[in-house]
Parts: C-alpha cells; sequence; structure tokens
C-alpha cells in the first residue's frame, strides 16, 4: 500500500515537473512574440515601485557603512563619542546623499545646455542581471518611452554608459561599455587617435582600446570620445580614460587599458539619448 | 504560514535582481534562488522543489531586464530542482557533503544553462570566460553559503511542518 501511495506521488510529481517546463516553455515563445505585453506591463507597474525602493535602500545604506567604516580610528581612541559620531556620520552621509543628487541634476542640466542637439529621456537604474553574466542595468523606462535597442545611454553628467540591448513596454536592459559584447568606435580627446573600446569585463578588466596606430601618440590619462563612426553612438561622448598603453615590436598596433570615468553599477539616474541612432 | 515560502521567494527575488547586482561589483556572486531550491529540494523533496523553482523563476523574470524572455529562469530553475533530486537518490541520502556537492553543480548547471539559452536567444556568450570567473566562483559561494541556507530551511521545515511549501 505504502510503494503504492508512494508510486502515486513519484508519477504526481513528474506529472507536475511535465507540466511546468511545458508551461516554462510556452512562456517563452509567448514572450518572445510580445504577446504577454500587457501582463508583463501590469507586473512591472507593480514591482517596479518596490525595485526602486530596494535599489534606494542600497544605495543609501552602502553610504551610510561606507561613513561609519571610515570613523573606525576615532572609535578606537575614544570609545565614548561613537555613539554620537555615529550620528553624525549618519547624518553626513545623508546630506551627502542629498548634495549628491543635487549633483545629479546639476550635471544632467549642464549636459543638456552643453549639447542641446541631444534629446534625452531620464530613467532609473531599478536593478542589474541576477545572474551576473553579463553587466547590465536594468532601467524603469521602455518603449513607452521612445526607447529603442541600439540607443546611447549617458550618465546624468553625459559620460557614456552603454547603449540599451533590450526592450519592453516600461523597462529597458542597459548594455554596459565594460561587457565583453560591447564594442565602441572611440577616439582620443587630445590627438583625435582613432580605435575600438571593447569591454572587458568577462575578462576581468574593464575596457581595452584596440586597433591603435602603432606610430600614434597616445598616453596614459588620454580621455577618449566616442568618435561617431559607425553611426551607433553620437560623436564627442566621453566614455574613459586611459590607464596603461600596450605595445610590443611585433605588433602593428597597439592596445590601451581604460577605464570608466564613472561607477557604472552603482548610477542612481541615467539619460538615454532618443535622438540619436538606434538598430 | 503558508505564505512563508512565498515571502522567502519574493525577498530572494529582489535581492538577488536588485541589491546584488549594486552592492556586489563582482561578477561571481550568491545565487540564492539557486540554493534555496535546492535546500527545498533536498529538505522537502522534489515536488515542492520543482513549486518553488518555478514560481522563484517567474519572480526572477519579472524583476529582472528584458534581456531574457519572460519564463526562463522559470524553466531553468524546474531543471535545477531535477538536477538537485539526484542529491535524495539512495547512495547519496543523508550524506553531509550531499547539500554542498549538490548546490554546487546545480549552479554550475544553472549558469551553464543560462548561458545555452542566451545563445539560443542570439546573445554573444563567451562560454569559457563566463564559466571561470562567473559560474564558477558563483558556485563556490553558494557552496559556502549553502549550510547556513539548509539548516534554515531544515529548521523551519522541523518547526513548522510542511507548512513552509507554496500551495500548488
Amino acid at each position: 500500500m505504502k510503494q503504492k501511495d508512494r508510486s502515486f506521488s513519484w508519477t504526481r510529481t513528474i506529472y507536475l515537473l511535465v507540466a511546468l517546463v511545458l508551461v516554462s516553455l510556452a512562456l517563452i515563445l509567448l514572450s518572445q512574440g510580445r504577446h504577454l505585453q500587457p501582463l508583463e506591463s501590469f507586473a512591472n507597474t507593480v514591482f517596479t515601485p518596490i525595485q526602486q525602493a530596494a535599489s534606494n535602500v542600497t544605495s543609501t545604506v552602502g553610504g551610510w557603512l561606507d561613513g561609519i567604516g571610515r570613523t573606525n580610528d576615532l572609535e578606537e581612541e575614544n570609545k565614548r563619542l561613537r555613539i554620537a559620531l555615529d550620528a553624525v556620520t549618519a547624518e553626513n552621509a545623508r546630506l551627502q546623499e542629498t548634495a549628491r543628487e543635487t549633483q545629479q541634476l546639476q550635471a544632467m542640466v549642464r549636459f543638456q545646455n552643453e549639447r542641446p542637439e541631444i534629446q534625452a529621456v531620464q530613467a532609473s537604474n531599478i536593478g542589474g542581471d541576477p545572474n551576473g553574466l553579463s553587466e547590465t542595468l536594468t532601467i524603469d523606462r521602455g518603449s513607452n518611452a521612445s526607447i529603442k535597442v541600439g540607443m546611447a545611454v549617458v550618465s546624468p553628467g553625459g559620460i557614456l554608459v552603454g547603449q540599451i540591448s533590450a526592450v519592453k513596454a516600461d523597462r529597458a536592459t542597459v548594455l554596459l561599455l565594460t561587457d565583453i559584447s560591447s564594442s565602441i568606435p572611440v577616439a582620443t580627446q587630445r590627438g583625435l587617435v582613432p580605435g575600438v573600446l571593447d569591454g572587458q569585463w568577462q575578462k576581468g578588466g574593464n575596457l581595452l582600446m584596440q586597433h591603435i596606430p602603432r606610430d600614434s601618440d597616445v598616453v596614459k590619462n588620454d580621455v577618449l570620445l566616442t568618435s561617431g563612426l559607425g553611426g551607433t553612438f553620437p560623436k564627442g561622448l566621453i566614455c574613459g580614460q586611459i590607464f596603461e598603453v600596450r605595445q610590443n615590436d611585433v605588433q602593428m598596433e597597439k592596445q590601451a587599458v581604460a577605464i570608466p570615468m564613472v561607477e557604472l553599477n552603482s548610477l542612481e539616474n541615467v539619460l538615454v539619448i532618443t535622438n540619436g541612432p538606434s538598430k | 504560514m503558508v505564505y512563508i515560502g512565498a515571502i522567502l521567494l519574493f525577498l530572494a527575488s529582489l535581492v538577488q535582481s536588485v541589491v546584488l547586482p549594486q552592492a556586489v561589483p563582482l561578477a561571481a556572486r550568491p545565487q540564492l534562488m539557486v540554493m534555496l531550491v535546492v535546500a527545498v529540494c533536498l529538505v522537502e523533496g522534489l515536488h515542492d522543489a520543482i513549486i518553488w523553482g518555478f514560481i522563484g523563476g517567474l519572480l526572477l523574470d519579472l524583476l529582472s531586464g528584458p534581456a531574457f524572455p519572460l519564463g526562463s529562469n522559470a524553466l531553468l530553475l524546474v531543471l535545477v530542482a531535477l538536477l538537485a533530486s539526484l542529491g535524495q537518490a539512495d547512495p547519496f541520502r543523508d550524506q553531509v557533503f550531499v547539500p554542498l556537492a549538490t548546490v554546487f553543480f546545480a549552479t554550475v548547471f544553472y549558469h551553464t544553462m543560462t548561458m545555452v539559452l542566451a545563445f539560443v536567444l542570439g546573445q554573444e556568450v563567451p562560454f569559457l570566460d563566463n564559466l571561470l570567473r562567473v559560474a564558477l566562483p558563483s558556485a563556490v559561494l553558494n557552496t559556502i553559503l549553502m549550510p547556513v541556507a539548509y539548516s534554515a530551511l531544515l529548521w523551519l521545515s522541523e518547526r513548522i511542518g510542511r507548512r513552509v511549501r507554496v500551495e500548488w
């Protein structure tokens, strides 16, 4: 009897497994064909405020922990001041948060004043790639805000962050320029030396500028700008800074290791350039 | 109490899709949902783990960006549950190393299947780099954290019986 029960339970589990695999496959196909857009839009409406709140909490707590971490020496020196100091540090972190938000807004206004030809949609960073296989951000605006695949994404101050790689009605995925799939035509600001800036994150690095002519003048700290070649990115967006130049006697070209000029993962807001090229 | 499972799944998916990508700037992060599904499979059995995997995967899909279609993580986590059920096979049952080995292989399997899915969807996938720099370190992290997750699930299961499961 017991064996019969176990057999029944096992059969039920197998049926459930097969049913859920089939349902998942059906969902994938329907979602690929955009037949689930109303359902996904409804879910986004429900989840986006929760994600924004969680994102704000994460960055605020991170700021507090940084602030508290800086007080360690003082704590050892005078325990009596610890509570007061923590309170001040927390207040300081709050003030820094406000100042940072103000700076972001100022930077955004400055960028739009400097580049009036650029039309941009502001979006909030509400997460990233949950499995960590790609270097992406999730933003809370999508095709309803005229965002399309291929559009350039910049920080509030106008520094290139990446490009839109997938879009749904109310959210989009930003492929960061450090991802290995990212390849951007660039030129140095100082000597207009051309090259291609490739992401290296999956290889443990940041950015690698390749195809630099062997005799060109490229040095550490040179700032890299988008060259506008290929038409994917608007010309003249800052995208990185050279950290190290590599050259050997054999190769006809040289390479340069570069770093992004903003903390790509911790950006709270970004601008999606909507009047630039898109795919 | 029926809702404990749902709350756990929602919290895990929120941490996985929002908190960890911002708080941990490295590619290798713990895969909480994989850990949870494996722990449920070993504690409560395959039937419950399939349901946890499916619902947890749907939540991850809904909270993530549109890079993967809805249902992707649901499918992968159901398959993770199936793989984890091998840890319940008679020769392995009650062995101390089973939860650790199971979560290690389940995490590598999850990442590998995610890469295969991304490849099928036409995305550029650096298989070897992702395997070495993301999948294996994540699997090690999950293996280190598994005793906590497994003990917590075991405690919860013993304390409130099978009410911890998400009812279907």
